[in-house]
């Protein structure tokens, strides 16, 4: 072989290999242009003839992951042309924005809890609007959590769960043995603390090591400082994290984990929260700050509501705010280039409707939504939840509405804070600084 | 020209599917990273070049300085540590009279069979403050248990920890390798000339073991400079704090969180930099050192 050919043939692989690399790249700058979709959303996918399957991806598993699965095969039975793929994403949203970023996701619908993102990724043109399905249900859905997800007059999602975060979960036995009662306000929470403590209870468990736990206890403060409104504008940075209402719940907070409410601070930022669910239920923790879900792991322990354990709002802290309930959800979106966009639809109009969610409210741990499900359907401890959001009202989640790179750093300083308690006003200082350049981009 | 003798036929059929998977998996991204470098990416939207802008940025970003200091900090402490228990693993473990050495040897190599995240979940069951073994222990001698892991003051020490039994499995390879490999005659003539096992070690055995030193300076470097996965997993995953971020998780974070994918191919292509000058330098250490062996 003479040097020219093989110089030739070298240059082709090279060709070759630059080319195929290429495909990579084109499929990537198609992402760019968002209006330069819908190839896929017209494929024959129709619901009467082909056969379809459709990828949901998603990060419910165990039980949740579970029940899902079963709900959906209601669903295939029903539509005998498409198959469901339920695939668990334990990384969901980088699978999520890598696939994206590609310009050929690989999923058809995707179940996400940030609605912050699902605004920037629908207003950077990459998901499909669903307001047919909004329309179609004709106010059955739940305002605040459809309201979270709107850019425009454009709903960029559904809400196919709702979740709260009601209050503190306790264990009945370990407050009737030291004959306690549930705290109604701040100091009696303290006195209870204490008796606990000198007991060799831990009188509250944090979540810490996990972080997010951390600001929804903060946020539970924030409310029952100045009210939904307090806790909004604060959200909204509106207001600064160095507002002298935002320092009170970081000075109470401080003394509460000083105090050893939190139990020993050196080991409390080790505590998992999934970890804290058994300890609640042996009565090792008497008192634990989580949403509404930790019902069904409580059971799966041999807890029994109104028996083993109970749930209070977090204790009055001034008198004159108005109580409310954080609560969030989880929504679907479909990609503007969605494989089968049709089947997709068609499927997140099931998901967000009232039949799919009663199967979901009836395996427990799930709020619907959808305000066609019956309260009779409900867990008495879950219907009791959905009764407090009616009564008090609901805040979205501060975190999750929260510009998407904020997020981190609301968990790892409140997580700096509870490792150095004092250190509060410094990282108030900080959480501002970061603030300030997140919500002005 | 007699030099060039291997370029036959075969050798360019046997050499390019190895070369042209090269091209679509290292150079292409590689040169496409050292691109977006250049310019603002969000990953959606048209990619716009902006010059060196992000590397202008990056000198004045603090996370950044944060993730340089703390990736210097692992390196300088990881780097002689992993180097020394590998070596006094290898002598203890090239010596007949170890009792089962054949079974230390293969507990030695554990951690670095193990996937990172498998590791990440070990050390977080040891030191976990109230189930853990490590803090069960450490209370027989009066020592409080504490979250070891979480503790920002002890934090970076648990993953230089945690990489050090990931990794000493592959150092203790080489330099056996190194010492298997010795020449016999060598060492008994220095012990003919009177040389006790102290003498020996340091004036023979080390610097015949150079060249594996070299190895596993070079390639624990490289490991260490790109740490990433134990810290992620033994942050709980999604929200490393910011006293443990490093620069390969700081590219991480840049993308998924703030879609800063211009910004983190800046980063990306310092780190990558880093690590090829670095490299490059041990290697021609290297070959300088084969050079005056073989010269």
């Amino acid at each position: 072989m003479g040097r020219k050919t093989l110089s030739i043939a070298m240059a082709l692989v090279v060709v070759l290999a630059v080319v195929a690399a290429g495909c990579i790249t084109g499929s990537t700058t198609s992402t760019s242009s968002p209006s330069a979709t819908s190839t896929a959303s017209t494929a024959p996918t129709s619901s009467t003839q082909k056969q379809v399957t459709v990828v949901i991806y998603g990060q419910w598993g165990g039980v949740e992951g579970q029940n899902f699965e079963s709900a959906l095969k209601v669903y295939e039975e029903e539509h005998p042309n498409v198959k469901i793929k339920y695939v668990i994403q334990s990384k969901l949203r980088d699978a999520v924005l890598t696939e994206l970023a590609t310009g050929s996701p690989n999923f058809d619908i995707a179940i996400l809890p940030w609605p912050a993102l699902i605004k920037e990724l629908g207003e950077k043109g990459q998901l499909e609007p669903l307001n047919s399905i909004v329309n179609y249900y004709n106010g059955e859905i739940q305002k605040d959590l459809l309201n979270m997800v709107k850019v425009g007059d454009t709903y960029y999602a559904v809400p196919i769960k709702a979740w709260a975060k009601p209050g503190i979960w306790y264990n009945i036995p370990d407050f009737k043995k030291y004959n306690l009662t549930p705290p109604k306000t701040l100091d009696q929470l303290e006195q209870d603390c204490k008796v606990f403590e000198e007991h060799g209870i831990q009188p509250m468990a944090s979540g810490a090591a996990d972080k997010w736990p951390l600001t929804d206890i903060f946020e539970a403060v924030l409310i029952r400082i100045g009210g939904p409104q307090l806790h909004n504008d604060l959200m909204l940075h509106k207001i600064k994290w160095t507002d002298p209402r935002v320092l009170e719940a970081f000075k109470i907070l401080r003394d509460l984990i000083k105090e050893g409410c939190y139990g020993n601070p050196q080991t409390a930022i080790g505590e998992k929260w999934e970890a804290q669910v058994p300890r609640l239920a042996k009565g090792q923790v008497a008192m634990y700050f989580m949403g509404n879900w930790i019902v069904l792991m409580l059971e799966k322990e041999g807890a029994q509501p109104g028996k083993d354990f109970g749930l209070i709002p977090f204790p009055v802290i001034n008198q004159s705010a108005k109580f409310a309930i954080v609560a969030g959800g989880d929504w679907v979106v479909i990609p503007k280039n969605a494989p089968h966009k049709e089947a997709a639809m068609e499927l997140a109009k099931w998901l967000a409707g009232p039949q799919y969610q009663e199967i979901m409210v009836k395996k427990k741990g799930y709020l619907a939504p959808n305000l066609k499900v019956p309260l009779s359907a409900y867990d008495p401890m879950d219907a009791k939840v959905v009764e407090w959001m009616k009564e008090y009202g609901v805040v979205p989640d501060l975190d999750d509405n929260a510009p998407p790179g904020f997020q981190p750093i609301i968990w790892n300083k409140l997580f700096e804070f509870w490792a150095n308690p004092d250190d509060y006003k410094q990282i108030a200082e900080q959480l501002e600084q970061y603030a300030e350049q997140y919500y002005k981009s | 020209m007699g030099g060039r003798r291997w370029l036959t036929k075969d050798f360019f059929i046997l050499m390019t599917p190895a070369f042209v998977l090269l091209l679509i998996f290292i150079i292409y991204p590689l040169l496409n990273t050292f691109y977006l470098s250049f310019t603002h990416w969000d990953g959606m939207t048209q990619p716009k070049f902006v010059g060196i802008s992000n590397y202008r940025e990056m000198f004045h970003d603090p996370l950044f300085w944060t993730s340089v200091k703390n990736n210097l900090f692992i390196f300088i402490v990881f780097l002689p540590l992993v180097t020394l228990v590998g070596l006094g693993f290898a002598v203890l473990l090239h010596n007949k009279a170890v009792f089962g050495r054949n079974v230390l040897r293969g507990l030695v190599m554990l951690g670095m069979v193990m996937p990172m995240t498998v590791v990440g979940i070990v050390w977080m069951l040891l030191l976990d403050p109230h189930a853990g073994i490590v803090n069960r222990i450490l209370e027989i001698f009066g020592v409080a248990p504490r979250a070891w892991i979480q503790d920002p003051s002890t934090a970076i020490y648990f993953v230089i920890l945690g990489s050090l039994w990931a990794w000493q499995g592959f150092t203790t390879t080489v330099f056996l390798a190194g010492l298997e490999g010795l020449d016999v005659e060598v060492l008994e003539a220095a012990w003919i000339d009177g040389a006790n096992a102290w003498q020996r070690f340091r004036y023979v055995i080390l610097p015949l073991l150079k060249p594996a030193l070299i190895v596993v300076v070079t390639m624990s470097a490289i490991y260490i400079l790109k740490v990433f996965d134990l810290i992620y997993v033994l942050s709980g995953g999604e929200s490393v704090p910011m006293y443990l971020f490093v620069l390969a998780y700081m590219v991480y974070y840049e993308i998924f969180y703030n879609f800063r994918w211009g910004y983190a191919a800046a980063i990306a292509t310092l780190l990558t930099v880093s690590v090829f000058v670095f490299s490059l330098g041990m290697l021609k250490r290297m070959i300088s050192e084969r050079g005056v062996e073989s010269g």
